[in-house]
């Protein structure tokens, strides 16, 4: 087990690595120039070059991306090129909103799509059954940051229930902290929950089939005994791969639905850094989702196995 | 699960919903009740976060001055008619020649952290801004040669030679005092430090900034909102939603938003600035079309302001042939807008030697309205024969391709407007200005400029302006459109919002009606 968790830590930083490669040119080769945004409109020539050459926008890109890489090795992730703002002070500012949108989109999935799943595992292939399947498909299907809209078409501007941004900390205002997390965790958890669903149905159905069940069965334990506890417990397996992996998606889906919401999460900070060209902050950003990513796939990839004896 | 938990887990989930919709009358925003001091809290939805650095000799961005205004203030003060009056200093005296200014400061005016405003600290703020690393006021200060604090509150700059718009700089950013203790803050770009009547008590780069009522202003007739917060707010449909739910009392608005905002039963106020012209920039480099006066004039006959005005922008941009308001002190009272002429352009671009039209490239910002004014424009243009590539993309690949790489023709777009025209000037007429990237020089144009930044008289400045307006429309030197109207919405009745004379928005004296 210590050799597999640490080849899988050694793969990880190659990862991190080609990734840091491949995010720093790519952001560097759009073109834009930070050093305008900077400026504004009454930039002189001078002022141009001073700027580059106080950024070190003016240097070779290979010298560049080597500079960024000694200074995260020992510990700094640099500073914004714009402000005196460091990028781990900006992530630290931003990651509350954004963990408090993905744990609860990933709970409500979790909850949501487990029940969705009990229920349709009663009787496979009746109606309800089927009208609960091609629901999870239009779930799926669905994009997220057109869901949102659609959300706060109908309940925040004809309804006026809800709001569509105004994130508010949870220690400013905890009511309203509320109010404003509600319609972004659904439109964010959607997809979940319908993949949830799917996955939950499929493995309920599977051990529900299975010999020790009929034994329980005819033990004389009522149904919602062994469905609830035994058979679900079973079936849960899977599903705990398939909520780790929502994580990933998840992260992804965040950057969408924070820009719909407006939600100062890390999502909103990554895209505004691409658009004003600020390479430091994308790079440390990326480099933040791309630790929990592979982090998650670890955890879920070892908790599988740990959950599952059989395989090995 | 057992019965009993499931029960919980239900009775729990009842009450939480029941929570979350208790607040449900949509009173968002103005719920939060004031602290007991007079006048409710007051939240602004503005359209950008004006490149996020707060520091007034760092930042270049125009509209970072939105930011500045509530916590620094400057040593003058400039009105509409470009008349210089006190501020930090209550007075102010130029010697005949113009090259001794004698600044005298108020007693007793108080940082936000407790400093004194001396003498001395006015010398600190501007060794700071001529020297350092990174300041983008040097060519403000460009014509001085020393700076002496003689006593406490008394400051003496030399000047190597006459400089009209180094008093209105001093009304502007390169005036604004940062307290000298505050001078070497690591996140004073972050945390404004000035002696303005509102202090930053709360910072989200990018999303939000909060200030409160500084206590010890110098100036006890200042009235204002005991809290003032700033949103930054990117996209206009979002802005316009977040004041119909109440997140936000105040929002500016975009000029083809007033219809929208009076339907959603907002109260909308137009301002109006007076140096914030729709312009298409050219690049009049040689060897290009535009580099011939006829081929500009004939695409200024060909453009519809009046449509583009109407159609597009709901009449809220007055169609003018110069880049300042017609009632602008620098503007000059004989150029009047171009009426579209679709014949005679032709005509002019068949003399130049275009007869069969050309190819160039325009682009503009994707956000609305510019995309589509873009749109419109190249449609005129195609009528007079001029094939246009249109290039709409994001703001930051839109201004590197014209001002950085100078790879466009032409760009489309509202100018922000400033403080003094020297500026204004400078970057659309100076060979070395940022938006005349094809380096075009007009003698004519540039003798009279240099003329009104030397002149000795208030009158001599404005006369020499409205003549170089003249020339400039002679020429066709860049395209002006149309003069442009702010825009802004509220629920209730604001009182206090007014325009610098750079036709920025000064949120420093706001209060709404409880």
């Amino acid at each position: 087990m210590a050799r597999e968790i640490l080849t899988r830590l050694l793969s990880s930083l190659l990862v991190l690595w080609l990734v840091s490669i491949l995010v720093f040119m790519l952001t560097a080769l759009i073109p834009g120039d930070p050093a305008l945004t900077i400026l504004g409109e009454n930039a002189t020539p001078e002022q141009i070059a001073e700027i580059n050459a106080q950024l070190g926008l003016d240097q070779p890109l290979v010298v560049r991306y080597f500079q960024w890489l000694a200074a995260v090795m020992s510990g700094d992730l640099g500073q914004s090129l714009f402000s005196s703002q460091t990028v781990a002070g900006a992530i630290a500012s931003r990651i509350t909103p954004t963990v408090e949108l993905i744990l609860f989109a990933l709970v409500l999935s979790l909850l949501i799509g487990t029940a969705v799943g009990v229920i349709s595992s009663i009787k496979p292939r009746s109606f309800l059954d089927r009208a609960i399947q091609t629901l999870s498909s239009v779930g799926i299907a669905v994009p997220n940051f057109w869901l949102g809209a659609m959300l706060i078409a109908i309940f925040s501007i004809s309804l006026a229930w809800l709001p569509s941004g105004d994130y508010t900390a949870f220690g400013d205002d905890p009511q309203r902290w509320a109010r404003s997390l509600t319609l972004p965790v659904i439109a964010l958890a959607a997809g979940g929950i319908a993949e949830i669903a799917r996955q939950s149905r499929a493995s309920l159905i599977d051990v529900q089939e299975m010999e020790f069940v009929r034994t329980l069965k005819a033990k004389g334990l009522d149904p919602v005994t062994i469905k609830l506890r035994h058979v679900l417990r079973s079936a849960m397996i899977p599903v705990v791969t398939v909520a780790g992996l929502q994580v990933n998606r998840l992260f992804g889906l965040s950057v969408l639905i924070e820009a719909v919401f407006r939600i100062p999460g890390i999502g909103s900070l990554l895209v505004s850094s691409v658009f004003s060209r600020d390479i430091v902050m994308v790079q440390g950003t990326v480099l933040l989702i791309t630790c929990v990513v592979i982090a998650v796939n670890l955890v879920v990839d070892l908790s599988y196995r740990w959950l599952n004896p059989k395989t090995v | 699960m057992t019965r009993l938990s499931r029960s919980v887990l239900a009775a729990t989930a009842a009450a939480a919903s029941l929570a979350l919709f208790a607040g449900c009358s949509g009173s968002g925003g103005d719920s939060g009740a004031d602290s007991g001091s007079t006048g409710a809290p007051v939240t602004v939805g503005y359209s950008t976060d004006g490149g996020q650095n707060y520091d007034p000799a760092k930042a270049g961005n125009q509209y970072v001055s939105v930011y500045l205004l509530p916590a620094y203030d400057s040593l003058l003060n400039v009105d509409d008619s470009g008349e210089v009056g006190p501020g930090l200093a209550e007075s102010f005296e130029l010697s005949d020649d113009g090259k001794t200014l004698t600044l005298q400061l108020r007693q007793g005016v108080k940082f936000h952290d407790g400093a004194t405003l001396t003498a001395d600290a006015v010398k600190k703020n501007f060794e700071r801004s001529m020297g350092d690393e990174g300041s983008v006021l040097k060519a403000d200060f460009a014509s001085v040669e020393s700076i002496d604090a003689s006593d406490e509150s008394t400051v003496v700059v030399q000047l190597k030679n006459r400089d009209a718009a180094f008093l209105s700089a001093l009304a502007d950013r390169a005036g604004m005092m940062i307290s000298p203790d505050a001078l070497s803050n690591a996140d004073l770009d972050l945390q404004p430090v000035g002696a303005g009547p509102y202090k930053v008590t709360e910072h989200l780069p990018g999303s939000s900034i909060s200030y409160e009522k500084f206590d010890e202003y110098w100036n006890p007739d200042h009235a204002g909102t005991p809290k003032l917060t700033l949103k930054m707010i990117v996209d206009p449909e979002a802005r316009l939603r977040a004041i119909s739910t109440g997140e936000i009392d105040i929002a500016a608005l975009g000029q083809d938003q007033g219809a929208a905002a009076e339907q959603a039963g907002l109260s909308v106020t137009a301002m109006e600035p007076k140096t914030m012209p729709l312009m298409i920039y050219l690049n009049m480099k040689e060897g290009s079309p535009l580099h011939d006066p006829q081929v500009r004039k004939a695409i200024s006959l060909a453009i519809d302001r009046q449509g583009i005005s109407e159609t597009i922008l709901e009449g809220n941009c007055e169609p003018t042939g110069q880049l300042f308001a017609s009632d602008y002190w620098a503007a000059s009272s004989e150029v009047k807008a171009p009426e579209r002429d679709v014949e005679e352009a032709k005509k002019l671009l068949a003399d130049a030697g275009y007869a069969d039209g050309f190819t160039m490239s325009l682009s503009a910002i994707s956000a609305a309205p510019y995309r589509v004014i873009a749109e419109a424009e190249a449609a005129q243009l195609a009528e007079i024969g001029i094939d246009v590539d249109l290039q709409i993309s994001e703001p930051t690949k839109v201004v590197s391709d014209f001002n950085g790489q100078k790879t466009t023709d032409a760009y489309t777009s509202l100018w922000p407007g400033a403080t003094d025209p020297a500026k204004t000037f400078a970057s659309l007429y100076q060979p070395t200005g940022l938006f005349n990237p094809g380096a075009y020089e007009d003698e004519e144009l540039l003798s009279l400029l240099d003329e009104g930044r030397t002149a000795a008289t208030h009158e001599d400045r404005a006369a020499a302006y409205a003549q170089a307006n003249e020339r400039a429309a002679d020429q066709a030197v860049q395209i002006p459109v149309c003069s442009s109207k702010a825009l802004r919405a509220e629920k209730s009745p604001v009182e206090g919002i007014r325009l610098t004379a750079a036709g920025t928005v000064d949120y420093s004296e706001i209060s709404i009606e409880e």
